[in-house]
């Protein structure tokens, strides 16, 4: 009896190894990412943010409340399980490596917009253990894969940038109005901006930079304060940004070489 | 093998009957974290691990030490540790199933952990940690069985054990080290992102472990 067993067992244990193997294996031949037809194309995407004109405009949130509706982002009042895709915080916290005491008060008090860099060199993704996070190839967006996230939470201790939220409850009871066309997410899964790739994919802009778009629309200057364009092209709005503007990043030194750009 | 743990006199049973209403408490808790999520710790955006992560680290430089104490026995022939290295071996699959045990608590989805091995990603170090950690488990499982049943019977193991045995030291240093560098490899936690943290951990990993041994031995003298 006893060795029938253990004959068992190890005949079942095999079978188990080889089949998570066998599709292990097959699994690296259907890796590759399908490209969009139609749509708006880049070889890198990247954001240049006007922080000047964006602390012109007082207490301003459309981009936030934009990207938060479309995207069916919770809100909590138990700050410890807040959601954010997009959010703003102080010039201090958000460039910590501008150790300056004398920068202009305005700077000093200003309010910095922050989103997921879409890093060129991503330590989110060289971290995630089940790839459920990975820069796209063709246009530079490092997108998630919700179904695939174990939630380890490992791609948000990497990230330098706190640009990754997790869902610590379940989120579907804090959405204030479900937007029927984008997924809501479950409980136990790691989130974050995708460059709103689902828009990009039907010709669309994001939308927080249709939201700022918008804003502008009826004033003086109607250029935004968030500009999107492929770093790639050297004539795009984007380049022609760096071009004439001093701009800096987040964190530079760490050699994540994000792709959101700051004039200040 | 297992027969001897079902024979035993009320002392060993109100212990075990105290483990089991221990262990009856945290699956119990454990369905309350499933059912609101993991929310229910108190962990937030700012503090994402916390206890879970550090007992498992703490667990797996036990885990690594409970092997060490074989490193005397096996390597330089020193016969006075025999008696212990049975100890040390089952000590070591206890930490590794709490390490486990552990990891698995910890995750948002935990029932998708097999992705980890359906979708392998060598430049993860999370991945070759569960890999490693799987494979400890295996080889202690293997080793402490066989030596013990070995022991059991009055005979010597059998040979092919030996090979099993001197792999499971140098895979014990791996797993503390892969923990460690887990860590140290993160540019977005300079605290952390040191060369040293991988010798750290195991200098303190083998003081900590035989430590828990020795304590442990002394209870099983005592009892």
């Amino acid at each position: 009896m006893k060795v029938r067993r253990r004959t068992f067992i190890k005949a079942a244990g095999l079978t188990a190894l080889s089949v998570a193997g066998g599709k292990a294996v097959a699994q690296r031949y259907d890796a590759e990412s399908w490209l969009s037809t139609g749509g708006l194309k880049a070889k890198r995407w990247a954001m240049v943010i006007d922080l000047r004109k964006c602390n012109e405009q007082h207490g301003c949130t459309d981009c936030i409340n934009a990207c938060h509706h479309t995207h069916n982002v919770p809100k909590f009042e138990d700050r410890k399980h807040e959601i954010k895709w997009v959010w703003k915080d102080s010039f201090e916290h958000a460039f910590i490596e501008q150790e300056n005491e004398h920068i202009p008060e305005e700077l000093k008090r200003s309010h910095v917009l922050m989103l997921c860099n879409h890093c060129d060199n991503p330590p989110c993704v060289s971290v995630c253990p089940t790839q459920s996070t990975w820069k796209r190839e063709e246009d530079g967006i490092v997108m998630m894969d919700w179904h695939r996230c174990i939630g380890c939470r490992y791609c948000v201790v990497a990230c330098p940038y706190g640009s990754r939220s997790f869902n610590w409850v379940d989120p579907r009871e804090h959405i204030s109005e479900i937007n029927p066309d984008f997924p809501t997410r479950t409980k136990g899964v790691v989130e974050k901006c995708t460059f709103c790739e689902e828009r990009l994919a039907k010709g669309k802009l994001p939308a927080c930079v249709e939201a700022c778009r918008k804003r502008f629309a009826g004033g003086e200057d109607t250029t935004p304060a968030l500009i999107f364009g492929d770093l790639e092209d050297p004539n795009s709005e984007v380049r022609q940004l760096l071009k004439a503007n001093f701009t800096i990043r987040r964190k530079p030194g760490l050699g994540t070489e994000p792709e959101v750009y700051y004039i200040v | 093998m297992i027969e001897k743990a079902l024979y035993g006199d009320k002392r060993y049973w109100t212990w075990i009957g105290f483990l089991l209403i221990l262990i009856g408490i945290g699956v119990l808790n454990y369905l309350r974290q499933w059912d609101m999520g993991l929310g229910i710790t108190g962990l937030s955006r700012d503090v994402t691990w916390g206890f879970y992560i550090a007992q498992f680290t703490f667990l797996v430089g036990v885990a690594a030490s409970a092997v060490m104490v074989v490193l005397p026995y096996y390597l330089h022939n020193y016969k006075a540790f025999g008696k212990i290295t049975i100890l040390g071996e089952f000590v070591a699959v206890g930490s590794v199933v709490m390490c486990m045990t552990f990891i698995f608590v910890d995750m948002g989805q935990p029932f998708r952990i097999l992705n980890v091995f359906l979708h392998p990603t060598p430049h993860s170090l999370m991945f070759w940690d569960t890999v490693v950690l799987s494979g400890y488990l295996l080889l202690n499982i293997i080793i402490s069985w066989t030596t013990l049943g070995a022991e059991r019977k009055g005979i010597a193991p059998p040979r092919w054990i030996k090979p099993v045995i001197y792999l499971s030291i140098p895979w014990a240093i791996s797993i503390h080290t892969v923990t460690a560098f887990l860590y140290s490899g993160l540019a977005a936690r300079p605290f952390w992102m040191s060369a040293v943290l991988a010798p750290r951990f195991l200098a303190s990993a083998f003081a900590a472990g035989p430590a828990l041994l020795v304590i442990l031995c002394l209870i099983v003298r005592k009892v």
